[in-house]
């Protein structure tokens, strides 16, 4: 909550009818940050980027974006910010140039600076080769990494990505972080939107949203050190009575399923692992493999929203 | 396979029940178009203004008067002293007819054939045969009732007529120019919905939402390739009618351009403020419709708009329609200028400019 935040939520709610998609928000991201904001389905990641980017009125409470007040000084917002929204938003029938020009001009981008900024952010998104294509002839990576561009002809301070690597494959995945982490370096504030939870890994900080509020703010470590005990993979055959017998042991701290493989949460992963291995022996079942893992955030984020969900 | 066409069947209709919008179009708008044309047709022409150029002053003179302004379809609204004056109500759209009495009527009845001169607008063919029936039917009317009343024989009245403007009467020039009209409103009215339901569709509009664009600039920028559009458009149909048709073209064809142009801005305003509002383009296509049913029907096309209860002719001043009509009209048969129309041309100046003001009213800044 300090005053050089350089976006700030306070008790920041949206409904739409009768859902309320956002519920007092309270947030306030640094400048410079990398900040990661997960969360299922519906837990309202849009709806905080749509606010932030003053796209979008909130129902009640304030939020101050690089210093502006997001209802009342939406248009000087805009300028400084950058915002990617979910779905390709670009002109199709326009060129990657075009395109790229057309932003520019509404931004008030003129000048010598403008061409080798063009040039620069082209090198940048890897699109050099490119700039005679139909928008909507690139492959889905690229017009995700022509629509990073056109966010940034303006250099803004905020950079505001809703899902960009949503539907993207892997190495065009990693590619556009690449991109993402160079523009950190250069000191753009930057909140991202991402189901994936190894790029939750690399934010400065993550906000877990669940059906509209934040129930956890904090660096990627902290919030892995929040859940209770040691992570044990196991690989168990049968794996439906395997499950629920170690659900019903008292030593168990949590199960999760992995398709064929089994996550559980022990106090002491030294002391359990012979011990359950024996139990479920014991018991007709067969143990594949079995080794002690380090929790990753998706095990986190689980955990964490069961625990919600249970309260 | 039956099975297979029932299923599908089943489905259209579930979707069909949850649009809502077209359901309403389709129950409203026939049903609206129905009522309004029958509407129009069984009132016919009626009580259509008409002047009197009165030369002989006597009762014979007043009878005939009496005559004309009985029938339902002609009012006499004015007493005019002179011809001169009875042509400029005419082209100033102020009369349909003009009944010109000479001096001596009274006098040199029955003595020797005289001429009563019918002047007529014939602009609009419909209405000029219907009003010019009626006068010589209940001027014949008279004579015939003089004759039996005072056994007179001999020489009785010439009726003359007079035609202007389309002494043929042909219906083609009627109609021509008003497809000269209705052409340049679909295409303003298509070109300008186009604008942003299409971009809110394909999510593109939520891209310029977050750039320095006001209001005004993305309005008026969808506005002016719809203006060129639509202005290169009037200028071909023009040509086609004026040489292909022989549409006569009499006056002015900067001012007739000229006002062209605010009547396209005019209907690109109603089309923009549908595209702003519109959340699909079906939605929007219809809603277009609706207002074609609506601006026709108002339009004194089908139905004079003098003929309209009052309420319903203060409505109909809103559609730009009704008045470009009479401006094309008026300035390509009848050669009027500026100062013949210029109410029309303060409308269609005062609807251009309101109607841009609405549309940008209607669009939205923000997402809702």
């Amino acid at each position: 909550m300090s005053d050089r935040s350089i976006i700030c939520a306070s008790k920041l709610s949206r409904s739409f009818r009768n859902t309320a998609a956002l519920c007092e928000l309270d947030l306030c991201i640094e400048p410079g940050e990398l900040f990661g904001l997960v969360g299922p389905d519906g837990a309202g990641k849009t709806t905080a980027l749509r606010l932030m980017a003053a796209v979008m009125r909130p129902t009640s409470g304030s939020m101050s974006v690089t210093g502006y007040d997001s209802v009342k000084r939406a248009e000087a917002i805009r300028a400084h910010v950058g915002y990617m929204p979910q779905r390709f938003s670009l002109y199709a029938d326009l060129s990657v140039l075009e395109n790229l020009h057309f932003y520019a001009d509404i931004f008030g981008v003129h000048g010598d600076d403008r061409q080798r900024h063009i040039e620069q952010l082209l090198g940048f998104a890897h699109l050099t080769e490119f700039t005679d294509r139909r928008a909507g002839q690139l492959s889905g990576g690229m017009q995700k990494k022509l629509a990073l561009a056109c966010t940034l002809i303006h250099r803004p301070d905020v950079l505001l990505l809703d899902e960009p690597t949503t539907g993207v494959d892997p190495v065009s995945r990693r590619e556009f972080w690449d991109i993402l982490t160079d523009l950190h370096v250069t000191g753009t504030t930057i909140v991202v939107s991402t189901p994936y939870m190894d790029e939750a890994e690399r934010c400065n900080r993550v906000g877990l949203l669940f059906q509209g509020r934040l129930i956890e703010c904090d660096t990627p470590d902290a919030i892995k050190a929040r859940v209770p005990g040691q992570l044990i993979e196991l690989q168990p055959e049968p794996l439906k009575r395997a499950q629920a017998m170690l659900t019903s042991r008292h030593d168990v701290i949590e199960v999760q399923v992995y398709g064929d493989l089994l996550h559980i949460f022990v106090e002491d992963a030294f002391v359990h692992m012979p011990l359950l291995k024996a139990f479920l022996e014991a018991n007709g079942v067969q143990v594949r493999r079995m080794r002690v893992v380090p929790p990753r955030m998706e095990e986190a984020f689980i955990s964490l929203i069961r625990k919600r969900q249970e309260a | 396979m039956h099975r297979r066409i029932a299923n599908l069947a089943t489905k259209e209709m579930i979707q069909l029940s949850r649009n809502w919008m077209l359901l309403i179009f389709i129950i409203l708008g026939p049903t609206m178009e129905l009522v309004l044309l029958a509407r129009a047709t069984r009132q016919g022409t009626t009580h259509m203004p008409a002047v009197v150029v009165d030369q002989d002053h006597s009762q014979v003179s007043r009878q005939i008067v009496v005559a004309v302004d009985n029938t339902e379809e002609l009012d006499v609204v004015a007493y005019l002293d002179s011809q001169g004056e009875a042509d400029d109500w005419l082209k100033r759209n102020r009369a349909v007819m003009a009944v010109v009495l000479p001096a001596g009527l009274e006098a040199d009845l029955g003595k020797h054939s005289l001429q009563v001169q019918l002047i007529v607008d014939g602009t609009n063919s419909t209405t000029g045969a219907t009003v010019l029936n009626a006068a010589v039917g209940a001027i014949n009317a008279w004579m015939l009732r003089r004759t039996e009343t005072y056994s007179q024989s001999g020489p009785t009245i010439d009726l003359r007529t007079d035609v202007r403007y389309n002494p043929t009467l042909d219906a083609d020039r009627f109609t021509i120019t008003a497809q000269l009209g209705f052409v340049i409103y679909q295409v303003a009215l298509v070109v300008a919905v186009a604008g942003f339901t299409h971009e809110r569709e394909l999510g593109t509009l939520e891209q310029l939402l977050v750039t320095p664009l006001q209001r005004v600039e993305l309005i008026v920028g969808k506005a002016i390739p719809a203006l060129i559009m639509a202005a290169v458009d009037f200028g071909l149909m023009w040509m086609i009618a004026v040489w292909g048709f022989k549409v006569p073209m009499r006056g002015s064809f900067a001012m007739l351009f000229g006002l062209s142009l605010l009547f396209i801005v005019a209907e690109i305003g109603w089309g923009l403020t549908i595209s702003a509002i519109a959340r699909t383009l079906q939605q929007a296509a219809l809603m277009i419709f609706v207002l074609a049913i609506i601006d026709v029907s108002f339009s004194g096309y089908v139905m004079p708009v003098s003929r309209m209860p009052v309420a319903l002719q203060a409505l109909a001043q809103v559609f730009p329609l009704q008045h470009y009509l009479i401006v094309i009209r008026s300035v390509m048969l009848k050669g009027s200028t500026l100062a013949a129309v210029w109410q029309q041309a303060l409308a269609l100046a005062a609807l251009s400019v309101g109607s841009i003001a609405v549309a940008v009213i209607s669009l939205h800044r923000r997402i809702e």
